[in-house]
């Protein structure tokens, strides 16, 4: 049970980003953090001090993408058990992808576009808040 | 519209796959002969020498034929395959059986006409008449005596049938008869299967040129999925947050809503250009150059970020050209994409320059990527040639060089900068000269 969660949204398109916070704050959420690429996410969190229970990130970025971030965490020891949510695009190399990232212990997954309703069930399940906010969502 | 031959240049060096050799294409052997002869019994020996299957017990005849051999006819002896033949006696006759031939699709191959038919128009005349219907038919004029010199019967066909004719001196052999048969036959038929080859390789250019075309289509379409997913985040998104929110709240949203659809369509735009007809001939106009460049890098845009290649356009001279713009957008495309491919690993950058020489318009195009090794450099143009193994095509370059030399008269060079990465330089003609051509060949 986690009630006050740390998220990082990390995405390269600002709509896409504004989305997923607007999303998480009505579901209850309070502590985000968004950046736009995958390296500025490396060096946020090498820093001790900057507490992230969940990243939800893009998988096409540029420079460092969805994949090289959650293989970066997965190599940090201090952010191996960070739950790690993973957004693509592409459906057609959704099954690929899928397995690539699985490999690297990916948490979740979700195709774009989605609806608030799947983002919240993962978002909840992740951070082991099924109960705790669904109401006030409805 | 470019000929044939033309279209037909990229691929000249290619072999018909195997497949397309198989016995659905290949022709049947057109074996039929028409005896143009007034006299029946010389008539009756062509069919002894040629198909005796149709006779029996015919002696051929001493003054005309000098058979060496009396048992037997000879097209038995050599055991090839009879000829199907038609006889006519006259030169109205046998204009009606080629008229005939030709209705049923049925053409002759070739004709043995004799020079001297009695009543009626002669051989050569005959001959003049055919050429008007028939311009494949093969002739062999066969003469009593010498009544027309070779050079006379040359003027007097004209240079149409000049490579279709040959003569022959009463009394012939029946050796002489098979031989000028085989031949006549021979030349016929393969010309033919040259004829249908040829429009098979057209076609097969017109296939390749397509699934090329599909192969930079399919590599802008990865870049569209992801920008058309972001656009319907945002349209979902807001219209699904909104659903709880006051009226001033869900107008904002509707705002946001309608500016992601004129993205969407924006983007749908774009994906447009690079959809042209393959022959790229009708659909020139008059457009600035960099049209068709910033269409290309908008195109990949998010391929070019997501492999953060950077774009430096080093000269911008505005200059019209008389083009194919769908056509100039997938040579960018094309190039923006092997460029990426090159630099993917390493941060890259591609320089564009746009400048009016006092001959030509000149684009270079250039990367930063390891170049061409200088023992291939001659070779990347050529049809199938790839370095990339199962991720090309080896079509690419090819159809750069395609669309700049063949549709737009240009000139497409590649070569190694001095310094790092590959320069290629696009050189179209001023609009003008080549606009006016086009607009004359529409006419004629």
């Amino acid at each position: 049970m986690n009630l006050n969660p740390f998220i990082l949204i990390v995405d390269d398109d600002a709509m896409v980003r504004d989305i997923i916070m607007e999303y998480l704050q009505t579901f209850g959420y309070k502590n985000i953090t968004l950046l736009k690429d995958g390296a500025s996410a490396v060096r946020y969190l090498q820093n001790p001090n900057n507490r992230v229970d969940l990243v939800i990130s893009d998988w096409e970025m540029p420079e460092l993408d969805g994949l090289g971030l959650l293989q970066a965490v997965r190599r940090n020891p201090l952010r191996k058990d960070v739950k790690f949510l993973m957004i693509t695009s592409q459906r057609s190399q959704e099954r690929t992808k899928i397995t690539r990232a699985a490999h690297w212990k990916v948490d979740a997954y979700i195709v774009k576009p989605f609806r608030g309703g799947v983002l919240k069930e993962k978002v909840d399940a992740l951070l082991g808040n099924e109960d705790v906010f669904g109401k006030q969502t409805g | 519209m470019t000929s044939p031959a033309k279209k037909i240049g990229l691929i000249q060096s290619i072999s018909v796959p195997e497949y397309e050799k198989d016995a659905e294409t290949s022709l049947e052997v057109n074996r039929r002969i028409l005896i143009v002869e007034d006299e029946p019994e010389i008539a009756k020996s062509y069919q002894y020498i040629l198909n005796p299957e149709t006779l029996s017990n015919v002696v051929p005849l001493r003054r005309s034929s000098r058979s060496s051999s009396e048992s037997c006819s000879p097209a038995r002896n050599l055991q090839i395959p009879p000829y199907e033949l038609t006889i006519a006696h006259t030169g109205a006759e046998a204009y009606h059986y080629i008229e005939e031939a030709i209705a049923e699709g049925r053409p002759f191959s070739m004709g043995f006409i004799d020079v001297i038919l009695g009543s009626g128009m002669d051989g050569i005349e005959l001959v003049r008449q055919i050429q008007k219907i028939d311009q494949d038919m093969y002739f062999v004029f066969v003469t009593a005596y010498q009544d027309r010199s070779v050079n006379a019967i040359n003027e007097l066909l004209g240079p149409e049938v000049a490579e279709r004719w040959d003569y022959l001196n009463k009394p012939f052999t029946d050796g002489e008869i098979i031989q000028k048969a085989r031949n006549a036959v021979t030349h016929w038929n393969l010309k033919q299967e040259k004829q249908k080859r040829n429009l098979q390789l057209a076609e097969l250019q017109r296939r390749l040129l397509e699934s090329e075309r599909l192969v930079s289509v399919a590599t802008v379409a990865r870049g569209m999925g992801h920008e058309f997913g972001n656009i319907l985040v945002q349209i979902i998104g807001r219209a699904d947050l909104a659903k709880k929110k006051s009226e001033r709240e869900m107008k904002e949203a509707f705002d946001l809503i309608i500016k992601a659809g004129e993205m969407a369509s924006k983007v749908l735009d774009r994906f447009k250009n690079l959809n042209r007809n393959v022959d790229g001939q009708n659909d020139k106009n008059l457009i600035r150059l960099s049209q068709p460049l910033d269409d290309a890098l908008l195109l990949l845009d998010h391929q070019l970020k997501l492999t953060n290649v950077k774009v430096c356009r080093t000269k911008n001279d505005p200059a019209l050209v008389y083009a194919s713009a769908g056509g100039l957008t997938q040579v960018f495309v094309n190039l923006i994409i092997n460029s990426i491919y090159v630099m993917k690993n390493s941060s890259g950058q591609i320089d564009f320059s746009i400048a009016k020489t006092p001959s030509a318009v000149e684009v270079k195009v250039r990367d930063y990527g390891p170049g061409i090794p200088e023992d291939i450099i001659d070779r990347v143009t050529e049809p199938f040639f790839t370095t990339k193994g199962n991720d090309g095509t080896g079509l690419g370059l090819a159809i750069c060089k395609e669309i700049i030399e063949i549709e737009h008269e240009g000139k497409f060079t590649i070569k190694n900068h001095p310094i790092k990465g590959v320069e290629i330089t696009i050189e179209l003609p001023y609009p003008g000269t080549q606009e006016q051509k086009d607009k004359n060949e529409d006419g004629a």
